[in-house]
């Protein structure tokens, strides 16, 4: 490992030396060596007087029974990337705002395609739509969004404080429609991305033309993903029946149902009944779609750096917020801390990829084979287990096999992606690694069963039929397979954003999400995940949503 | 180490592949290092008071009229079975610095050499469950012999962080609930609390760590100290042959080429 690497270990342990294999432990100061942990105690020392019930008593660990936290160091992180020292429970996504609203930014988002209905109108009222219309149409549109009534009396309507985070803007790849919508309405790629990649974008997209919205994140946190798609729908029509002056029956209700679904891009399907959500919650977001609503690659051209930024995305969208909040709830271990914290995955990022390069002439250039899924994985996974062998404070601090296999998989995916530019040999690589070559190497597994999905996976990957195989842009947490495992999703992502930057692609799986996610005035700023996250941990980050205009200061 | 593994058994010429074979031989005897008597070892386990009865979920199987069923003429019933045992359960942590035996490899091995038992492999720990005197018949063999030292190998039913984190000025794999502590008298480490962490009426032995030479020779664990990665050739070569042929079996089972 690169020596600053180590250098920011021995930091976060308050070692000189990384490589010693023996410490002293339990007499660290238990849980008061957190500053968190104390925060937590007094806090909740005074709920109990205030509630008359008593709640979190880590002081109390011998009368409730539980585990004795603190007993070996509760280590600092640091955020890669960035100068930010946090701890352990800084990304407990409950105590984290921006971990939060990247959650909230990707569940409110609404695409809707305004070609058919702006046929429909042409062909069926016969009104003409120009750039002055769409204007006067997204005018009346951001005011319903936003809870404002348009068309019935006597409406309640909302304070605008509240839904300050609600916007209804256009994409499109016709810059010269583009050129005529009021700037405030518009995602103007050019100005979001380098000039290359903003052609490619807007190639991508073409001459359609779609409308984002965001509706507000109070909404979906009431509610929760599935009411994204109602919202928008519900309030578009009635924007477009007051901006075109739409009146009649029947072909009001063809318009009606053109505008609110013919054309909508589904961000996430609604996963099966056992787990809950509607769509646009985790469950049902295609793994393709993590590369696209990363927008570190609007920053850099380094793929390493694109794609170190679209793993921390992936985990903290994945496990945080799927796993840990949907899926099990409660306490859980933040396996994805480890993802973005002492630029350790960038290291071993950086070493596959370099790797890569020497031995196969650049990115996107070695054809996809067993031989090359089988070259690179070993490369990787041996690089990686060499690390934890000369260093145990490495060890120590990936303490979990979850959280070592997220290594391993991640980077042999990245590695074959970077070499093949081929989704399919990238994600072969992460299977075989937990499957096979990390497992045989220590003879461990991730976690309980841990290595079950993967030799589902291997035996499904290349045949493509439903519930069973799918091609890897296209895969998610609600596959029956990557369902089961706990860390699978937060993972398999890396073997779908990694071919595509290697490959020089402006997208992975849609040019439409892509350009969705580039607007400067989301909360979450997509383009920097980790310092987003870390702002969440110093308690700067400034989310919406907030109830503070409608109640009394506690 | 005893008798001649089948080369079946596990792929590899080094001496990491070797101790694999060895220990995945359902036929090996496991060299004896300490003695942990009965009532120390349901101490240790904590499913019920030394000298006190099994429980049983059901009568003796020779007791009970079942119907027929040609199955049972072919298993024969394990012990604990036969006498309507409660399944109790025991868990075994191994430290990534060379504890004699790896969670998958324990997995592996129980499937073959203990009869009803069920198990689940994690990275650090391994989980047994199996009619109670059958689990102490079991976990009499894991105790006693090469297969576990006591300052590496841990027993916990709750709480089994510590494989991964250095090991303490003892020498000793960390437990955050403190079951065990080396005896520096008597050189021999101690368990003041059985597996859930439990305090127990009297201290119970598990005897004197294993010098790190002898675990290091005893390793089953590829690395920088023990056989190199790369160099396990045959492991990879297998390993790899079995991928492709599942992936091409997974799309075209015919892709799979047989040989003869």
């Amino acid at each position: 490992m690169k020596e600053d690497v180590v250098e920011r270990l021995k930091k976060a342990f308050g070692e000189e030396d990384a490589t010693k294999r023996y410490t002293k432990f339990y007499e660290l100061g238990g849980w008061q060596q957190s500053k968190r942990k104390t925060e937590f105690v007094e806090f909740s020392r005074k709920l109990a007087a205030e509630r008359g019930i008593v709640g979190y008593q880590r002081e109390r660990e011998e009368g409730i029974g539980g585990v004795p936290l603190g007993q070996r160091l509760l280590e600092n992180f640091n955020i890669t990337g960035t100068d930010v020292i946090c701890e352990y429970d800084d990304f407990q996504q409950i105590n984290n705002a921006a971990m939060q609203q990247m959650a909230d930014d990707i569940r409110r988002t609404a695409v809707l395609g305004l070609d058919m209905p702006h046929m429909i109108i042409q062909n069926r009222f016969g009104v003409s739509v120009t750039p002055e219309t769409i204007n006067r149409y997204l005018e009346v549109a951001n005011h319903a969004m936003c809870g404002g009534a348009v068309a019935q009396e006597h409406m309640a309507e909302v304070h605008p404080g509240l839904v300050r985070d609600t916007s209804v803007k256009i994409l499109t790849g016709d810059d010269e429609l583009a050129a005529h919508i009021d700037p405030q309405f518009l995602i103007d790629l050019n100005r979001e991305y380098p000039e290359e990649k903003a052609e490619k974008v807007k190639e991508g997209i073409g001459k359609h033309v779609y409308q984002v919205t965001r509706i507000p994140t109070i909404a979906v946190r009431i509610g929760d993903g599935g009411i994204t798609r109602r919202w928008n729908a519900n309030q578009s029509a009635l924007a477009f029946i007051v901006a075109y002056k739409l009146g009649g029956g029947s072909v009001l209700a063809d318009f009606s149902l053109t505008a609110k679904h013919m054309q909508y891009v589904l961000l996430a399907t609604p996963t099966w009944p056992r787990r809950g959500p509607k769509d646009n919650e985790p469950g049902g977001l295609p793994y393709g779609y993590i590369g696209d609503i990363c927008q570190a690659d609007a920053l850099t051209d380094d793929p390493v750096r694109y794609c170190a930024e679209a793993s921390a995305l992936a985990g903290f969208y994945y496990i945080s917020i799927w796993v840990n909040n949907y899926v099990i709830g409660g306490v859980g271990a933040s396996a994805v801390a480890y993802f973005c914290s002492d630029g350790v995955l960038d290291d071993f990022y950086q070493h596959v990829a370099d790797y890569v390069k020497e031995k196969y002439g650049g990115f996107a250039q070695a054809k996809p084979s067993f031989d090359v899924v089988r070259d690179v994985t070993e490369e990787a996974v041996f690089y990686i287990l060499e690390q934890y062998n000369k260093y145990p404070l490495l060890l120590e601090s990936h303490w979990g096999g979850a959280i070592r296999f997220g290594m391993l998989q991640s980077t042999a995916a990245v590695g074959v992606g970077l070499a093949t530019g081929h989704s399919l040999a990238a994600h072969l690589a992460l299977h075989y690694t937990q499957a096979f070559v990390g497992k045989e190497a220590w003879g461990r597994a991730g976690f309980g069963s841990g290595d079950s999905v993967d030799h589902i996976s291997i035996a499904y990957a290349a045949s493509v039929r439903p519930d069973e195989g799918l091609v890897p842009e296209l895969r998610g947490a609600n596959m029956p397979q990557d369902s089961t495992s706990a860390l699978i999703m937060a993972i398999e992502p890396a073997s779908v954003f990694s071919p595509h930057a290697a490959r020089g692609d402006a997208w992975v799986l849609s040019p439409v999400i892509k350009g969705a996610f580039a607007d400067s005035n989301l909360p979450f700023d997509f383009k920097r995940i980790r310092a987003e996250i870390a702002k969440g941990a110093l308690r700067e980050f400034m989310p919406e949503g907030e109830r503070d205009l409608i109640k009394p200061a506690r | 180490m005893s008798g001649n593994p089948s080369p079946n058994l596990y792929p590899g010429d080094d001496r990491v592949a070797e101790r694999r074979r060895f220990i995945l031989d359902p036929k090996s005897k496991f060299e004896k290092l300490r003695e942990i008597p009965d009532e120390d070892l349901v101490r240790l386990l904590g499913h019920r008071a030394p000298g006190e009865k099994y429980s049983s979920l059901h009568p003796s199987l020779d007791e009970l009229k079942l119907p027929e069923d040609p199955i049972r003429e072919l298993v024969e019933p394990t012990d604990g079975a036969r006498h309507g045992d409660r399944i109790r359960y025991i868990q075994i942590t191994d430290s990534v610095y060379h504890s004699p035996l790896t969670p998958v490899f324990r997995g592996r091995m129980y499937h073959v050499r203990y009869r009803g038992i069920d198990t689940i492999t994690y990275s650090g720990r391994e989980l047994m469950e199996a009619r109670e005197r059958d689990l102490e018949k079991y976990a009499k063999e894991l105790l006693e012999t090469e297969l576990f030292d006591p300052a590496r190998t841990a027993v916990r039913g709750i709480t089994v962080h510590g494989s991964a984190l250095r090991l303490d000025e003892d020498g000793l794999m960390f437990d955050a609930r403190r079951r065990y502590y080396f005896d520096k008298k008597r050189g021999e480490v101690v368990y003041t609390k059985d597996q859930m962490a439990v305090p127990m009426d009297m201290p119970v032995s598990v005897g004197k760590p294993l010098p790190e030479d002898v675990l290091l020779e005893k390793s089953i664990v590829y690395g920088l100290d023990t056989a190199h990665y790369k160099d396990a050739k045959e492991l990879w070569e297998v390993a790899g042959r079995i991928f492709e042929m599942h992936v091409k079996g997974g799309l075209i089972p015919e892709l799979v080429e047989k040989k003869e």
